[in-house]
């Protein structure tokens, strides 16, 4: 089930979409880079893990500022489109 | 509406624009100077005559005379010419109280705003034509800007001293109220001497397509882009004597009714110092002559529009 | 929901045991089919995005149609030799090099402050993209890694575009390739209908009797659906097509296909009689949507609201498509403001070049392109029309057919089928509205309308 609990702002959500993008890029890039490449492999790396955390810091920081409801097996979405935050459950 | 018919007399005729006329000999026929007199008058068009230096038979000035005109001439038929064309070797050999163009390249002007300053005190308008725009690119612009203050000096002197010298580049931005531009292919349209029409002598020149011909038919296909209303750039720009070249507009950017980057920047340049001088003369006169030119942030009106 | 929404742009928050103070969780992202997956295996939450040229109607071109476009026209050949298609000049000589692709890759991504917008589609094209697979999957791992190097900030917004006739889909190189990329694909598959529908037209290239392409590529139309279950697919109408749009929209929604879009061609093929015949097809369409409850979850772009308006002179002047916003690379290595107006696109006129790897972009030859609007383009009868709105063209289509060569002249072969068409989206909305009042599923049906967008081309 699907339930709208939310939503942030322009700004938060081009933050979000930002740093899915930029994971999703990141993990598509790790398939074809090798260690060979030191410079970019490094960096690449560093870069998974930190937007890894921003991405989770984020969900943490709008939860705590908005303090939506949940549920134990719940989680969250985003719309991107229209910023709205949905509880979603198991039916 | 067409007010106006430019008639080629011969190749060799010589340029008041851009362009570059040719240099072999090949007048119009005697037959298709007549047509083009009999359909001037037949739409009401006053007439422009563009002269060789070269002499034309007697025959052609009877069929010239024979209806109320204006001839655009070299140097040397300046005692007839209404207009005349001057190249910068003959900028001394100007006639006194003269409608003039000066034909000058690019780097001529920025070097030697002098030169062309001389034409000022004799002559009562100049017309500058840069013959090579082209070679105009955005490092030149303070250049340009340098040379045309110069030459902006002396408009100024000449007025002081009583000589309201007209010069297209400065003081027609001046005295304008609205576009006043070339309107090519809009308000007026040339015959060649192949009998063909064409926008101006510069398409003809450039090889380009025709439109029509004084056997046929003057067709001008789209010839609403000619127009002001029809071009996005000019018509919410208030550069009001640009030439607004519809020739180096398809050179530029392959369609007549868009401007290109240059064309735009050097009218704006203009139209600059012509708001400086403006200022001066209104402290020199009281007044100032045409409406107040107000400071642009921009020299290229197109940037504007993708804002 | 009447037609779903965009569901590719969802992401989760993470796996929630309390959302107070969890932070352990896995971050979750949907997968379509409603599957969870922990973040460092998931592979497809942006998967679904069809081609950008393909949703006008329907509101869900990606970036909301802002994204710069870049097509890389790999091929001028085609295994389908398709009646309707306006590539004049396809061949099998003029492929793409890496050296080329590679030069235009280096000229854009070292010119971030020239090329601003915040994402971009690197589009590719053909005649059919796939057949240049490998120089595709070389050219895709070169901008991937040299946008991540040059920190620029289109990696963080981007994807891969294609629009495939589909015959060599399921070959190990293109789904070898689809898997690399999953994440940053879009796909539309083009499949005209039903078998008699499709065969008319997208046949075999060849000599010898003709050969229709359906069987091959609809074999392939459940592995892409099960890869894109969003796909969309388009479908061109020409003259000889009208009387089998019903049944090839209501075949593609069978086999799978959910949105469906359809565009008549640009060019002057109509004959008398055929905007009644056309509306005729979509009205029986409209009964059999509205009656059969497809609305609820299957689009057709020839039903919009918006369209069959007026529209205002000043607020509605916006050029249609985005030509002169993209920018198109062929074999030779010029650029083009669009694929449109590259010569084997071209019937009678000359290509419109703006540039070339070496030098560049002509930044004169943009202008027209750049300054184009709705009115300055349009005849009287166009700027006067009371059902405007919703009125496609083709820039390309525009020069190629205007009477000089200027992209300044609208061209208005479709007059007659677009009010064809006007006339049956007036029927489908006021039937539809009155069932779905007579339900009581009106509100409902509001809330979760899509959202349209500005139209690209």
């Amino acid at each position: 089930m699907r339930k709208e609990v939310g939503r942030v702002t322009t700004e938060e959500r081009d933050e979000i979409q930002t740093l899915f993008e930029r994971k999703n890029g990141l993990n598509e890039l790790a398939k074809i880079l090798t260690p060979d490449n030191n410079e970019l492999y490094e960096k690449l790396v560093m870069d998974l893990g930190e937007t890894e955390t921003k991405f989770q810091n984020w969900w943490n920081s709008m939860a705590s500022k908005y303090n939506w409801e949940s549920t134990p097996e719940g989680h969250w979405e985003i719309d991107f489109n229209d910023c709205v935050i949905y509880l979603v459950t198991p039916v | 509406m067409l007010k106006y018919l430019t008639v080629l007399l011969d190749d060799t005729s010589v340029s008041f624009c851009h362009y570059s006329e040719r240099n072999r000999i090949n007048p119009i026929t005697l037959d298709y100077l007549r047509k083009a007199v009999r359909f001037a008058m037949l739409e009401n068009l006053n007439v422009q005559f563009v002269w060789p230096a070269h002499q034309l038979p007697e025959e052609y000035k009877d069929v010239i005379a024979s209806i109320d005109h204006t001839n655009i001439a070299p140097l040397s038929l300046t005692e007839d010419a209404d207009i005349t064309v001057l190249s910068m070797t003959e900028f001394h050999q100007c006639p006194d109280n003269a409608n003039v163009v000066a034909r000058i390249t690019l780097q001529e002007l920025i070097e030697g705003a002098d030169i062309l300053a001389s034409l000022f005190s004799k002559a009562n308008r100049v017309n500058i034509v840069i013959t090579n725009p082209d070679d105009f690119h955005d490092n030149d612009i303070e250049a340009y800007r340098s040379a045309l203050t110069k030459l902006s000096e002396t408009i100024y002197n000449e007025w002081a001293s009583g000589h309201d010298i007209q010069v297209n580049l400065l003081t027609d931005r001046m005295l304008l109220t609205e576009m006043n531009n070339c309107n090519a292919g809009h308000e007026s349209i040339t015959l060649a001497p192949d009998g063909r029409f064409y926008a101006c002598p510069a398409f003809y020149y450039g090889n380009d397509k025709c439109l029509g011909s004084i056997d046929e038919e003057l067709d001008i296909k789209n010839q609403q882009l000619f127009s002001l209303d029809y071009s996005p750039i000019c018509r919410k720009c208030d550069a009001w004597h640009c030439r607004r070249c519809v020739w180096l507009n398809k050179k530029y950017t392959f369609e007549v009714n868009t401007p290109g980057h240059e064309q735009c920047v050097m009218s704006h340049i203009e139209r600059q110092v012509a708001r400086e001088l403006s200022l001066r003369i209104k402290n020199l006169h009281g007044f100032t002559p045409g409406e107040e030119i107000k400071e642009l942030d921009y020299l290229d009106p197109f940037d504007i529009l993708q804002k | 929901m009447a037609v779903r929404m965009a569901v590719l742009d969802l992401v989760a928050g993470h796996a929630h045991m309390d959302a107070k103070t969890a932070v352990q969780g896995h971050v979750m992202v949907l997968v379509r089919g409603g599957v969870w997956v922990p973040a460092k295996e998931v592979v497809q939450v942006v998967a679904v995005d069809i081609a950008t040229n393909l949703t006008k109607q329907t509101g869900r071109s990606w970036q909301h149609g802002l994204a710069k476009n870049v097509t890389f026209i790999v091929t001028k050949d085609c295994q389908l030799a398709c009646k309707y298609c306006y590539l004049v000049g396809k061949n099998d000589k003029e492929r793409l090099t890496w050296e080329v692709a590679k030069s235009a890759i280096d000229y854009i991504l070292s010119r971030e402050s020239i090329f601003t917008e915040s994402s971009v589609i690197w589009d590719f094209i053909g005649g059919e993209p796939f057949l240049e697979i490998e120089l595709i999957d070389r050219i895709c791992d070169y901008i991937k890694t040299e946008m991540y190097r040059l920190n620029h900030h289109w990696f963080n917004s981007y994807r891969f575009s294609f629009s495939t006739n589909g015959i060599n889909y399921d070959s190990p190189k293109v789904q070898e390739f689809i898997s690399k990329n999953r994440q940053h694909l879009s796909i539309g598959i083009t499949i005209d209908g039903t078998k008699r529908k499709h065969d008319l037209n997208r046949i075999w290239k060849g000599d010898g009797p003709e050969r229709g392409s359906y069987n091959d590529v609809v074999r392939n139309i459940p592995l892409w659906l099960q890869q894109f279950p969003d796909g969309g697919t388009k479908v061109t109408i020409s003259s000889a097509d009208i009387a089998y749009i019903k049944e090839s929209v209501l075949h593609l929604y069978e086999l799978g296909i959910k949105e469906v879009n359809i565009n008549v061609v640009f060019e002057d093929v109509w004959k008398e009689g055929d905007d009644a015949l056309f509306e005729q097809q979509l009205l029986e369409l409209a009964d059999e949507i509205i009656d059969k409850d497809y609305y609820y979850g299957h689009a057709c772009s020839f039903f919009a609201e918006y369209i069959g308006k007026p529209l205002d002179s000043v607020k509605d002047n916006g050029n249609w498509c985005g030509a002169g916003r993209m920018l198109a690379v062929d074999a030779a290595g010029n650029f083009y403001p669009c694929t449109r107006f590259a010569a084997y696109s071209l019937r009678d006129k000359k290509p419109i070049i703006i540039g070339n790897v070496r030098d560049g972009i002509d930044f004169n030859k943009l202008r027209p392109f750049l300054t184009l609007d709705r009115i300055t383009q349009s005849p009287q009868k166009c700027r006067e029309c009371e059902v405007a709105s919703g009125c496609a063209w083709c820039q390309g289509e525009n020069y190629d057919a205007a009477d000089t060569d200027t992209i300044f002249q609208r061209s208005t072969a479709i007059c007659k089928m677009h009010k064809a068409r006007v006339r049956a989206n007036n029927y489908y909305w006021n039937k539809l509205f009155r069932k779905l009042e007579m339900e009581g599923k009106r509100d409902e049906f509001e809330s979760n309308r899509p959202k349209h967008n500005s139209p690209i081309c």
